[in-house]
Formats: C-alpha cells, sequence, structure tokens
C-alpha cells in the first residue's frame, strides 16, 4: 500500500516503520497531469491532491493542516468519498501544546496506517529508518550549495520518491545572478522555471521551496526527548531514547514554513543562506489561491533587502509566458553590477 | 555607430535610430501591430532608415523589446522591456528615480537607482484595469476616439469615483452613473483616476520622486494629473513618450557596441 | 409605537426630530444618525435603509460610535485587548477582569464600506503588501498604521491553526509590521476516533478530550497573559462571572433570533439583526451597553410581533444566509426582492451558543471555542445550516462570498449540496464585495430569480 505524502512534515519514516510505501504526492506519476478546472480562489495543487486522492483508490493521501486548501481539499475528498484520506492537524504555533498535537497527530496517523494494513512499528525498524533518512538528508544539505539548481530538485524529488537519489551534479558557478526561489511545493512539472531562469543568464543557488532545501530540515538529535542531564548522559553511554519522542521532536522543532506562527523561523532560516550565496535577488513562487505565500511577498523584501519576484502559477501545467517575461526582466535586473554590499 | 531599438508592444511596434556619438535620436516612427511581426517590424526599420538616409549596413546593432520582441530575428539581442524603458527614461531624464509605464496591456512601475540600473520594478499584466486597455474599453463604449476621451477628462469638475478594481465591473459601474446623471466629463476623469489609483497601488510598493511617466497612455491628457493626485508628488511626462522602450532599446544596442559585444547578426 | 418602516438617511433626520420632539431619552453615544456620514465620513449610511424604531437608533449609534468609546476608555486608563480571529471567546475571558476592553480590529473590514472607499484603506493595505487578493479584513492592516480609526491595542492575541489562510497571512503580516502578536493554537475539530473519549461542544458537535484538553491548555495561557494586562489573576471565579454575563448576552440574542425568525412576518429588519448578532462577538466593547440594547431590540420585535405590525410582507421568502456580507447593502437588497432572513451562520455561531455553565469555566470556555464553526469540516456547518432551516421553515439558502477568503471557495460547494441532499432547498452563492454598488444589478437578478424558485415551489 503506497501513501502519498502532501507535506515533508510528515515523517515517512514513520509510513516505512509501518511496512508502508512513503511517497512524496508531489513527483507521484499521475499527479498534476491534467489541468483540473477550478473554481474561483481554489488552489490547483490542492484541488490535484483531492482528484489524485479519488483516482488511485488503491493508495491512501495523508493532507495536513498547514493550509486552508488543504484542509478544505479534504473536506472535499471525504465529502466525494475518497475512503482514504487522512488530514493530519500540523500545529502552526511552536508552544508545548504544539508539541502535544504533533505527537498526537502521529499516533493518530499510527492507526490510519494500521487499518490500512500496515504492521506495529517495531522500535528497531523505526531507529533504522531514521537513521537512513536523517543520513539522506544530510548529504543532500551539504550538496545544496555547489549543486545545479535542477539536478539538485531531482536528486531531493528522488529522496520524496523512495529514499533513494544520486548525488546532484555540481555546478561551476558563472552566472553572476544568484537567484534564490522560495515557496511552495515546485515539483517535476516545474523545473522549468530552472531552465528559463539561466537561458535568462541567472542560476538557482537556493531552492527554498516546500519541495527543496527547506524539505531537509528536519534533523534527529539521538538524545532529543530526554532532560538535558540525561541527554549529556545519554550520548556517551549510547542509551538511546524511546525513537517515537526523537522523530517528534526532529520534525517538530525543525520544520521551517511559512504557515507557522510566527514565521520567525522561516526568516532565520532564509537570512544566513541568502547571504552565505550571495543571493542577489529572490524569486516567490506560489499557486494562485495561496495567500500564505502571497503575502510574505512585501516582508521577504524587507527582511531580505532583496528585490522579490513574484510568480504564481495559474494552473497545474506550470509557468506561462507572461511569466517567461517577467523572470527575464528580474534576470536583466539583478545582473547589473551590485552597487552596495549585500546586507 | 548608429544603433537601432524596436519595441514590439502589444498595440504598435516602435522604433527609434539613435546616434551616440551625439545622442540624438535620428528617427523614429511606429506601424500598427499585427500578425507578422516581423515583416511589419522590418517595413518600419526599413521606413527609418530612408528616412535618415541610412544603408542597413551603417547599422552597428539592433535590440528589440517588447512582448513580440522574440519575434524580431533580425535584432542582435532581445531586452525586456523593463531594462529597455528604464534606460530610456533615465536617458532623457538622468535624475529619474520611478518610471510609470501604462501600455495597451499592462502597466508597469520601475525603480531606477544612480546611473539608471533598475532596483526593482512591479507590473500588472493580468488586469484590464489600470492599463491602457480599460481606456479603450470605455472610449469604445461611449463611441468616441482616444483623444476626444482626452478631451472630455480635462472639462470635469468633481471626477466620479468608480469603485471597482475589475475593469468588467467598473464599464458597468460607468453606465450606471452616466445613466444616474453623471456629467460626461466627470465620468471620465473618474476613469482617468481609477487607471491611475490601480497604477499607484504597484507604485507604493517600489516608488520613489522623481516620478516620470511614459508609454503611450501618457499622452492622455489628465493622466499624469490624476497620478500626481494619488501619487501626492508630481509627476513629468516624457517627451514622445510612446518611443521610450525603443529609445532605450537603442541606447543598450550602443552600449553594447561599445562594450565589444557582437551586433548585426 | 410607530407602524414599522425602513428608512433612508433622509427619512430618519425627520423621525429622529420627531422622537426628540415625543421626549426620546438616549445614552451618551446618542444622536442623529446623520452626524456619523458628516463626523465620520461614513457615506454609505446615505445608501441604506434602516428601521425606524428607537431601538435600532439605538443599536447603530452603539455601533458606529465603538472607536470613540474605545478611545475614550483608554483615556480613563483601561487597557485595550485586540482578539483576533477566535471571534467571540477571549472577550469572554477579557470581560471578566477589571479595567479591559476587548474588540475585534478584524471589525475594521466593514469600514471601507461605511466609508465607501473613501478611507483608502483597501488601497493603503495593498501598498503594505496585502492586495485584493485577500480578504476585506486586510483593511484592519493599514487602520493599525495610521492609528486613525480603533486605538492601538495593549495586547495582541489571535488564535491560528484552523483558521483561514487569508486572515492568518493578514495576521502575520501585520506582527512583521512591528505589532507583536500572541498566538494560540486552535486544532482542527475533529469528530472522535475510536477508543478515543468524546466531549460534548456546545452546537451538538463532540471532539475528543485531547483537543479540548489542548485548546484549554492555551486559554490557560491566554488568560494568564490576559491577568497580567488587568494586574489581577483570571481565576475560576472572576472567569465563572464572565461566562454567565456573556451568557445573559447570547440569551438575550437568541430570543431576539427566535422571536425575529419565528414570527409569521419580518418585525425586524436583516440588516439589524446582522448588526444585532455581531454583539455577541465582544459586545460592541461595552458588556452593559450590549445588554440594554438588545433588550431593547427584543423588546421593540416582541411588541411588534403582539401588535402584528411587521416590516416585511406576507409573500417574504424565508431566507438563511450564509456568512457575513462585506456591504451591508446586501441586506437591504434582499428584503426589497421580497426576501426575509430566517436564519443565519455569519462564521460564529460558537459564539451565540450558551458556553456551559455546569462545567470548570476553562473546561467550559475550550468546549465552546473549539465549537468555533470555522475550525471544523464545513459538514458540521451543513448539518447545522440543515437543523436551523427546518425548525425555521426556511424556503431557500444563500452562501455569501466573501471576496478573497480562502475558505469560501469550497465550502459553498458542500453547503449546498448538503441542503440540496437533505431538504431539498434552492441554494445560491453569490459573491458581495466591500461596495457592490456596481454588482446590483447582478446581484439583484439572482436574489430575485431565488425568491421566485423559492415561491413557485409554494405553490407546487
Amino acid at each position: 500500500m503506497r501513501v502519498h505524502l502532501t507535506s515533508p512534515w510528515i515523517p515517512a519514516e514513520w509510513v516505512r516503520a509501518h511496512g508502508l510505501e512513503a511517497r512524496g504526492i508531489w513527483f507521484a506519476d499521475k499527479f498534476r497531469q491534467d489541468t483540473p478546472p477550478l473554481a474561483g480562489g481554489v488552489c490547483a495543487f490542492a484541488e490535484s491532491v483531492v482528484r489524485f486522492a479519488e483516482t488511485q483508490p488503491d493508495s491512501a493521501v495523508v493532507l495536513t493542516t498547514a493550509c486552508d486548501q488543504l484542509q478544505r481539499g479534504f473536506d472535499a475528498a471525504a465529502f466525494r468519498g475518497s475512503a482514504r484520506v487522512f488530514l493530519f492537524n500540523l500545529p502552526a504555533t511552536q508552544t508545548p501544546v504544539a508539541r502535544q498535537i504533533y505527537r498526537a497527530e502521529l499516533a493518530r496517523l499510527g492507526q490510519f496506517l494500521l487499518a490500512l494494513g500496515g504492521t506495529a512499528p517495531a522500535p528497531e525498524m523505526l531507529r533504522q529508518e531514521m537513521a537512513q533518512s536523517d543520513e539522506a538528508r544530510r548529504r543532500l544539505r551539504e550538496a545544496a550549495p555547489p549543486a545545479a539548481a535542477r539536478s539538485y530538485a531531482e536528486s531531493v524529488a528522488r529522496f520524496h520518491t523512495d529514499g533513494n537519489f544520486a548525488a546532484p551534479a555540481v555546478c561551476t558557478p558563472t552566472a553572476p545572478a544568484a537567484l534564490a526561489l522560495v515557496g511552495g511545493p515546485l515539483g517535476a512539472k516545474d523545473w522549468k522555471l530552472f531552465d528559463t531562469i539561466e537561458a535568462a543568464g541567472g542560476r538557482v543557488v537556493l531552492n527554498a521551496t516546500l519541495t527543496g532545501e527547506r524539505s531537509l530540515c528536519p534533523t534527529f538529535d539521538r538524545s532529543a526527548g530526554l532532560p538535558p542531564a540525561l541527554a549529556a548522559a545519554s550520548r556517551q553511554d549510547a542509551d538511546e531514547p524511546e525513537p517515537f519522542d526523537a522523530l517528534v521532536a526532529g520534525y517538530i522543532d525543525n520544520l521551517v514554513d511559512v504557515f507557522q506562527r510566527p514565521n520567525t523561523r522561516l526568516y532565520a532560516w532564509l537570512k544566513p543562506r541568502l547571504l552565505a550565496r550571495q543571493v542577489r535577488g529572490i524569486v516567490l513562487w506560489h499557486f494562485t489561491g495561496c495567500d500564505l505565500w502571497r503575502a510574505e511577498w512585501q516582508t521577504l523584501r524587507e527582511v531580505s533587502g532583496r528585490p522579490v519576484l513574484l510568480l504564481e502559477a495559474d494552473e497545474a501545467a506550470g509557468i506561462s509566458p507572461r511569466d517567461t517575461n517577467r523572470l527575464q526582466a528580474f534576470v536583466e535586473m539583478i545582473k547589473q553590477p551590485w552597487p552596495r554590499q549585500a546586507n | 555607430m548608429i544603433c537601432a531599438g524596436i519595441d514590439a508592444g502589444s498595440r504598435a511596434i516602435k522604433a527609434v535610430l539613435f546616434d551616440p556619438a551625439a545622442s540624438r535620436v535620428l528617427a523614429s516612427g511606429l506601424a500598427d501591430q499585427g500578425v507578422e511581426q516581423e515583416r511589419l517590424a522590418t517595413e518600419l526599420f526599413d521606413r527609418l532608415l530612408r528616412a535618415a538616409g541610412l544603408e542597413r549596413s551603417q547599422i552597428s546593432g539592433v535590440v528589440a523589446t517588447g512582448y513580440g520582441r522574440n519575434s524580431i530575428r533580425f535584432a542582435s539581442t532581445t531586452i525586456t522591456e523593463i531594462t529597455c524603458h528604464a534606460r530610456g527614461v533615465h536617458h532623457l531624464a538622468p535624475d529619474a528615480r520611478t518610471v510609470i509605464e501604462i501600455g495597451g496591456q499592462d502597466s508597469k512601475v520601475i525603480a531606477l537607482e544612480d546611473g539608471g540600473r533598475v532596483r526593482d520594478f512591479a507590473m500588472n499584466d493580468r488586469c484590464a484595469a489600470g492599463t491602457g486597455r480599460f481606456l479603450e474599453m470605455v472610449a469604445s463604449r461611449l463611441e468616441m476616439n482616444w483623444e476626444k476621451l482626452s478631451a472630455l477628462a480635462q472639462q470635469s469638475r468633481q471626477p466620479a469615483l468608480i469603485s471597482n478594481v475589475c475593469a468588467v465591473f467598473a464599464e458597468t459601474e460607468i453606465i450606471g452613473l452616466l445613466a444616474s446623471g453623471k456629467p460626461l466629463p466627470d465620468v471620465v476623469a473618474g476613469v482617468q483616476n481609477a487607471v491611475a489609483t490601480r497604477v499607484a497601488t504597484l507604485a507604493g510598493r517600489v516608488a520613489m520622486p522623481p516620478v516620470y511617466f511614459t508609454g503611450g497612455v501618457a499622452l492622455q491628457a489628465g493622466m499624469a494629473r490624476a497620478l500626481a493626485e494619488v501619487l501626492a508628488c508630481p509627476v513629468s511626462v516624457v517627451p514622445q513618450p510612446q518611443f521610450t522602450g525603443a529609445l532605450g532599446a537603442a541606447v543598450l544596442a550602443a552600449e553594447r557596441v561599445a562594450s565589444g559585444i557582437r551586433a548585426f547578426p | 409605537m410607530a407602524t414599522p418602516s425602513k428608512l433612508n438617511l433622509t427619512q430618519w433626520d425627520d423621525r429622529y426630530a420627531e422622537l426628540r420632539r415625543d421626549g426620546l431619552r438616549e445614552p451618551a453615544y446618542g444622536g442623529p444618525l446623520r452626524r456619523h456620514v458628516e463626523q465620520e465620513k461614513d457615506f454609505r449610511l446615505e445608501q441604506l435603509q434602516f428601521d425606524n424604531s428607537p431601538a435600532a437608533l439605538r443599536l447603530w449609534n452603539f455601533l458606529l460610535t465603538e472607536n470613540e468609546r474605545l478611545r475614550q476608555a483608554r483615556a480613563r486608563g483601561e487597557k485595550i485587548v485586540g482578539a483576533m480571529k477566535d471571534l467571540g471567546t477571549v472577550p469572554v475571558m477579557a470581560y471578566a477582569l477589571p479595567g479591559l476592553r476587548a474588540f475585534y480590529p478584524d471589525g475594521a473590514w466593514w469600514t471601507p464600506c461605511l466609508m465607501e472607499g473613501s478611507d483608502r484603506l483597501l488601497q493603503q493595505a495593498e501598498a503594505l503588501g496585502i492586495d485584493a487578493s485577500f480578504c476585506p479584513v486586510r483593511a484592519m492592516l493599514p487602520a493599525f498604521q495610521n492609528g486613525g480609526h480603533f486605538p492601538l491595542p495593549d495586547l495582541l492575541l489571535c488564535s491560528t491553526g484552523a483558521v483561514c489562510d487569508d486572515f492568518s497571512a493578514i495576521a502575520q503580516r501585520l506582527e512583521h509590521l512591528g505589532h507583536a502578536i500572541l498566538w494560540w493554537e486552535m486544532p482542527r475539530r475533529r469528530a472522535p476516533a475510536a477508543g478515543e473519549t468524546a466531549c460534548a461542544l456546545p452546537g451538538n458537535l463532540t471532539a475528543p478530550k485531547i483537543q479540548v484538553d489542548c485548546v484549554r491548555a492555551e486559554l490557560q495561557r491566554v488568560g494568564q497573559v490576559l491577568g497580567q494586562l488587568a494586574g489581577k489573576d483570571l481565576d475560576d471565579a472572576l472567569l465563572t462571572d464572565g461566562i454567565r454575563a456573556a451568557n445573559h448576552v447570547r440569551r438575550l440574542l437568541a430570543e431576539l433570533r427566535q422571536t425575529v425568525y419565528a414570527a409569521p412576518r419580518a418585525p425586524l429588519p436583516a440588516l439589524e439583526l446582522l448588526v444585532a448578532e455581531m454583539l455577541a462577538l465582544h459586545f460592541c466593547s461595552d458588556r452593559e451597553e450590549c445588554i440594554a440594547v438588545l433588550e431593547d431590540l427584543l423588546a421593540e420585535a416582541r411588541a411588534r410581533v403582539w401588535q402584528n405590525q411587521f416590516v416585511s410582507g406576507a409573500e417574504a421568502v424565508r431566507i438563511f444566509w450564509v456568512n457575513p456580507v462585506a456591504d451591508l447593502r446586501a441586506m437591504n437588497l434582499l428584503e426589497d426582492l421580497g426576501g426575509r432572513i430566517c436564519g443565519s451562520d455569519f462564521m460564529f455561531t460558537h459564539a451565540l451558543d450558551l458556553i456551559p455553565e455546569d462545567l470548570p469555566p476553562l473546561e467550559a470556555l475550550a468546549r465552546s471555542a473549539l465549537a468555533d464553526p470555522m475550525a471544523g469540516p464545513a459538514t458540521d456547518r451543513a448539518a447545522r445550516i440543515v437543523r436551523e432551516c427546518r425548525a425555521n421553515g426556511v424556503e431557500a439558502v444563500v452562501v455569501s462570498r466573501i471576496p478573497g477568503a480562502s475558505h469560501c471557495a469550497r465550502e459553498g460547494e458542500i453547503i449546498r449540496e448538503i441542503v440540496r441532499q437533505t431538504i431539498g432547498l434552492p441554494a445560491i452563492e453569490l459573491e458581495i464585495p466591500p461596495v457592490c454598488d456596481a454588482l446590483l444589478p447582478t446581484l439583484a437578478s439572482r436574489l430575485q430569480a431565488l425568491v421566485e424558485t423559492a415561491r413557485a415551489k409554494r405553490t407546487k
């Protein structure tokens, strides 16, 4: 049984530890293959998730409350009778209550996975899955700066698809127009964005979309979940805490996304990377109807001190000639000699 | 060294021949846009050459801009209209810090730094409100031409308030205003204010004075005043605003040639 | 008692003079309605029609003087709490403490309507980075920045989690603009799973205990912060009193709604009912006066029913209205076309239900908060709508979309489908912007078609 995840904040390790196949929905074979007709205000991504759930009776889809679009997409899917859909309540705050909610939701998801035919996860199995994915994420994080944008996106996509990936191709930076790409879920259909940017003389050095580098944030501290004294002791004598605690902490303490309130963690993650990679311009990419990202446009400009180009995907199929024109103008702009020290 | 700029816009193709040594426009012209863009652009280009007494071989470089730029195959290179309008206005008004360009199908606000570099820009290219298209719709609905629309706006005593941001619904609102007895000049002035307001919301994100207004809509009497009111700062119209894009393209062509970048294919 | 009717503003000038001659006694915030046009530039009042009763006059003056009331409270040294999004829970807590006033800055969403755009708040919001693809609540952003409407709160609280995206985004932008917010988590309400302890919530809903416990913990955190602001702990005794007082308001509203909706013809117009219902949220910044206003309205409604005097005709079609309207004029329009409101869900039905008084107060408030219709699925909302339609003999349903509101994209389809499947009522969806003048012909056509459809069903 394949379980499609619509968010990198749902631990694929948890699904695999239940003996089921976990896949990021963004790179699923039949996802976003056609362009669904959209009612006014409906996000194309969310609608594609709903339609996918309807057409994949042998799979399950896990949606999250990260946005209203997906939340209400779940309602629509449930209303239309899609049986194997689960809505994971992803807390927006970073309080003890939020941690409690996340923990409880993982447990509840576990019940859903058992009902799908999964098996109760043995702690050792969970530890192994966590160790493997942790190592994979570490390698991918380290590979990010010198990697060619499209190749890197492909590697991350492979990781979210089945946990395996080839090392991304390294590029020798030549283009002076270093860009960051920030925003929602960028699927394979959208990768021509990289090609368009490069054709215009730019280069994406930071893929901070939901399915890019940001999706690699979860990391496991083997001593997570223990009081500090015990945590220190545990590293020395290799006593490992319950892996479930570490799983919860690894995700809830490290996820970086726009829906968090406050979303200061997003900017704390972005700023040093923008500086370190000498980013000169930011492309903010989102699906039409995505209020959460669209509202960050001005804040992103103010916090980063860099120009921000807002691009929206009208439909499931990708970027339009109009957006290509904007990208070219944007790259032209940021290719100009840098007048002052970037902050 | 003579260079050329071709602006293949949505409504018209504009072209400029530029002598960088004298910093002078030798010839400029426009032609209605059509399906065969390259043919139309070529005819226009050749017409300008004849008017200036020049041959093609005397042209060192050609830059094409505008939405149809990629169809102009005889151009040395293409550059977006953002960069070209910015360069063109900077050439005419080096003190410019904001360029507002309202064309047939879109409007742009471009923030400039010292030296005419583009610092930031915002575009409305999705919606007719805030573009020349909206004014054309109104002119057509009122069964008058562009010039008459312009003249009427000057007669307004109290511009009407058009509340809708959507051009389709605004058209309905305009008819309602006229039916309720609102004087025609006030309605037309209200339409200009509505366009200015739409553009001002773009400008609010990037603009600072001095502000220069360019594009075909800048030729509408009253539009600069409307923009100045909503922006609460003076707005100057550049000379021959319909040619700014082509002029900027020609200036950029000259800069490229001077930098040793290969020009004519 | 004057014959009930609806008056425009000019007619109300005369009516006011008449009432004064007859010895009308008004609270300090009273006066002619026209002064709000002249002083506050609430130009929209010139397009509206109002009920002609002194009770309605008091209601409108109460609503339109709220900002002034808040400023006066600040001047007296009271602390102002800005509650956002939860719509009905935090103010119950705030008003339980002495020296605190709570209001919803979200309420600024009606300012562009009332001022007919002359406030330019929506344009200013766009300049602040929040454009027309967001709901009219974005008007509160520039209101915070320029301070020209409500006084800046001493404390800002905002619920998050299971809330609509555009509001969440607007509030986050507000925080980035320098207005510190205390965020508290609202989980996405769901039915208890097998093996989970179920808790009954107001409004015939249930939720798992774990969710109630989470909300209770969050409200405890909110209560602590409110207590710090007031310089006094918000203990159970205070909270119990606060709940009791809030329930007094809710009972009055429930009676008012029942009196109006159950009557053979409408004793009070839809517009006044909409405004009255809004008082449930935060008592329009004066809990005691709110009670007096509602008592007046209720007395007027009862008197009219008793004396068989109504504002709607006998043929008026009974309509259930879903979601509040950004342009108040839409309520007049419905009645002009032969409809009357006999049921409503303005997105805060949990603020109309009584808060349980047989539970520890924080537990009771948590259950009440979790009953928020926007925190759960649209199917829950639809179920309540169906119940009320049945109870009130509703003949048609209008789902009003708020431009830019993320929840409106999908909920209408579900609500209409459930209404159609379970009770076979005709239902339409229509979008109403803050100033709907240009759309009036379109809106009128659709509402009229709905009324005609409902009337045709009567004769079958």
